[in-house]
């Protein structure tokens, strides 16, 4: 089920309702059966891979806690490692893997007779493995000190349904309290979590929707474009994944904060961000603080050798990369997100040198704003691999961005106004949120009229220019 | 026991009470935003209204004038290849019948046969000239996306309604509001009053009347004589394949002499793989009805002067095809008077 679809609008309150009528002891099966009854609307099958997961990770789980000995502890963990991972790695990259493999042996003019394994890729299958898979390791690390006995309420952690197919990847030592929680129903909750849902109907549907034809336009018939145009979609395409996936979080936030749960932030208006570092601690924060927490810092984070420290961020980038596709444009969009990080290091004592012979003011608002501007650029030209469908696509966009200049294609006129009406749009807000919070309220202004005023427009915008022909969120497919 | 019985229940009822007291505040709150919604709907919506139906020439005017105005002998529907293809001044200096060209640039059979029920149901035409590519009937998204075009006219007319009934429950959020049946419009109406459209009965053109450019010419395409073997993987649409029957049906049913054309390509097509153009022969054979196919004829085909891309035409190229459209139309108005 699409959060913007017809079927959510009427699922979304019938849900909320029934779960404040029954008692507290029904909530936690009403919700799973509500949560698994939301997943089967796309592939009903597909329901049983998240039900394997949550029976193997409750059981080890137990086991792990159960477990006297490290050595027995560890035997438990890498069964919920396997379980989660061999799930991902069938359905996601088996094929990816194979056909590497098979270009190799190609190459060698060697016969690879491994056949392809096609099958559909189940919705979320990124995002519950690994929330499932965050359970285990924190019982292992001790982070969670007891294992969750209720069946029922530990397969709600793994399905919750406004996280369960794009995230917020949760916690087990955040969620799994609050599932424990009698939840009363609150005027502040339902409000916040309905302006939660109205703001990211309108990323989705105003701005993702609308830049997503231009962007679908140009990319799906990439030979035929000229670099000007592909620079123009490629940065509507940054736009795009942004408003398309902070839109899904903060309806998902929404969602469960009408019931009282409160999920974690997702994005933190990372566009303001004035350094690459900086932009990963607001861009996708559960996803890339997950992969601190269980890839880098096992590791040894930063608290190694030079050389070491540099290739952990290397390998945790290709992996996050790898998380986002199976394909090598995606390992190489982490890999070079990666290196952007490293050559910040490294270029660090040269720009704190340059300040100081300069005496440059790091607060002035040049300085921030030329900070801000190439933060974005840094992130828009790793774009250029994650949009592409290959790593060879991409390599000859780059080439053509800089060697083959033009007319850029407007294609549907209203399309290339709205698209740019809405990025405007969404940086004066964002701008307005990020420095003038306190000054500027619209949606949560203390007087009525100018609240009531705004959640109006914002809903004429969606009717008057809002997209609405249903189509998914970007990060479903990963 | 008996004290704290009377304390839980007391407690459960206040919470009772408290939950009541959210649940009406919300619902009240909620009301009030609903209202002011849709007076604001209503208001716009009823302002755009205004603006659709009194703006400048455009493709939104043409569309109107086929469902609510058209009472031309010969109609001509299609997408951009209809539109640039007929010239309706020379059908009519040839057949001495009234004509206007309905073809619209992007648009599908869906629209076409939502035009043609309502023109029918309005005033018969004499002709009616449906200009359909050989790859009509795949399957294609952007076809239902496309159907958005109809909605301001959805309200109120039955034809239209069940066409756009096809792309699923949209048609809700158009019952619902008003607004929202003009959605995206608004600039293509101020466009209008600054700078209406020009056209010929609404025959456009090809932009600039352009010729092709040499380089745009594929010359592998040339040497093999191929162009666009159609994917096998695609897939046949069954609406379409319904509605191109029902088109045949009503326009027989009407008395309306049906020619179904596929007007010039530049280049040649191999048809081997194309399911599309099997199913259109299959459907009009079983209509017994001719598929008037140019599309590999080498009087235009590979002619640049006469195209202004491979798939459209220039105005030179849409005349010297009209006249032989009409020439077609005489022709079998002399055979069957």
């Amino acid at each position: 089920m699409l959060f913007n679809s017809i079927q959510f609008v009427i699922f979304l309150p019938i849900v909320v309702i029934l779960y404040f009528i029954l008692p507290h002891k029904y909530r936690v099966f009403f919700l799973l059966a509500a949560s698994y009854y939301f997943y089967m609307c796309w592939k009903p099958e597909y329901i049983f891979l998240i039900m394997g997961s949550t029976i193997i990770d409750y059981f080890a789980g137990i086991q792990i806690e159960k477990s006297q000995t490290r050595k027995r502890k560890k035997r438990f963990l890498i069964l919920s490692i396997i379980t989660n991972i061999g799930i991902l790695f069938s359905f996601k990259y088996f094929n990816f893997i194979n056909d590497s493999l098979r270009e190799v042996f190609d190459q060698l003019n060697i016969f690879y007779g491994v056949p392809a394994f096609r099958v559909l890729l189940p919705v979320g299958i990124s995002f519950y493995t690994f929330q499932s898979l965050s359970y285990s390791i924190d019982l292992y690390r001790g982070v969670k000190k007891k294992a969750e006995r209720n069946l029922g309420l530990f397969a709600l952690y793994v399905s919750f349904f406004p996280q369960l197919v794009a995230g917020p990847i949760e916690r087990s030592t955040r969620l799994i309290p609050q599932l424990h929680e009698k939840k009363t129903l609150s005027y502040e909750n339902l409000v916040e979590g309905m302006k939660l849902i109205l703001w990211g109907m309108f990323k989705k549907l105003v701005i993702a929707d609308r830049l997503a034809i231009y962007v679908n336009a140009v990319f799906n018939n990439q030979a035929e474009h000229n670099g000007s145009t592909l620079i123009v979609a490629t940065l509507f395409f940054t736009f795009q994944v942004y408003c398309d996936f902070s839109a899904y979080s903060d309806i998902a936030i929404g969602s469960a904060r009408m019931m009282g749960y409160d999920l974690m932030i997702n994005f933190r208006r990372p566009f303001f961000s004035r350094s690459f570092s900086e932009f990963w601690k607001r861009w996708h924060i559960s996803l890339i603080t997950w992969f601190k927490d269980y890839v880098y810092i096992p590791l040894g984070g930063n608290r190694v050798s030079k050389w070491r420290w540099y290739l952990n961020i290397i390998l945790v980038w290709a992996i996050s990369g790898l998380w986002h596709g199976a394909g090598w444009n995606f390992v190489l969009w982490g890999t070079i997100s990666g290196l952007f990080l490293i050559l910040a290091v490294w270029l660090k004592p040269v720009r704190v040198k340059f300040w100081e012979i300069t005496k440059w003011n790091q607060e002035a608002k040049l300085h921030r704003a030329i900070q801000i501007m190439l933060t974005f650029f840094l992130f828009y030209f790793v774009q250029f691999f994650f949009r592409a469908n290959s790593t060879n696509d991409a390599l000859q966009i780059i080439q053509k961005v800089f060697s083959d200049f033009g007319p850029v294609f407007v294609g549907v006129p209203t399309t290339f106004i709205f698209s740019w009406f809405g990025i405007i749009l969404l940086i004066i807000i964002e701008f307005c949120q990020e420095y003038y919070s306190e000054n500027i309220r619209l949606i949560n202004n203390n007087k009525i009229v100018i609240r009531y005023l705004t959640y109006a427009t914002i809903i004429v915008i969606i009717l008057m220019i809002g997209v609405f022909d249903g189509s998914q969120f970007i990060y479903f497919q990963f | 026991m008996a004290a704290s019985l009377s304390i839980s229940n007391f407690n459960f009822r206040k919470l009772q009470i408290l939950q009541k007291h959210i649940v009406l505040k919300f619902l009240s709150k909620l009301l009030v935003l609903i209202i002011l919604v849709g007076i604001l709907d209503f208001c716009l919506g009823s302002l755009i209204e205004y603006l659709y139906y009194h703006q400048g020439d455009n493709v939104y005017t043409a569309t109107t004038y086929v469902i609510n105005e058209a009472e031309e002998d010969i109609l001509i529907f299609g997408s951009s290849r209809a539109n640039h293809h007929y010239i309706p001044e020379v059908l009519t200096a040839r057949t001495g019948l009234s004509c206007y060209n309905a073809g619209c640039d992007g648009r599908s059979l869906f629209y076409d046969y939502a035009l043609f029920k309502s023109a029918l149901s309005r005033e018969k035409p004499d002709k009616v000239i449906l200009d359909l590519s050989r790859t009509t009937l795949y399957f294609d998204q952007a076809d239902y996306d496309r159907l958005s075009h109809l909605y301001p006219y959805y309200r109120q007319n039955d034809n239209v309604r069940e066409i756009v009934g096809l792309k699923g429950k949209i048609g809700l959020y158009v019952r619902l509001s008003k607004l929202y049946s003009y959605n995206s419009t608004i600039l293509i109406i101020l466009k209008s009053f600054v700078r209406p459209r020009t056209d010929y009965n609404g025959y456009i053109p090809y932009p600039g009347n352009r010729t092709m450019d040499p380089a745009e010419i594929s010359y592998d395409s040339l040497e093999y004589g191929v162009y666009h073997e159609a994917d096998p993987t695609m897939r046949l649409d069954e609406n379409k394949i319904n509605i191109l029957a029902s088109f045949i049906d009503d326009a027989r049913q009407a008395e309306v002499d049906l020619y179904i054309i596929d007007s010039p390509y530049f280049y040649m097509h191999k048809d081997s793989n194309n399911i599309s153009l099997a199913k259109i022969i299959e459907v009009l054979g079983e209509k017994n009805i001719r598929y008037i196919n140019f599309a590999n004829d080498n009087v235009f085909a590979l002619d640049p002067g006469l195209f202004g891309d491979p798939t459209h035409m220039n105005d030179f190229g849409a005349k010297k095809f009209t006249e032989l459209v009409a020439d077609i139309i005489t022709m079998e108005d002399n055979v069957h008077p």
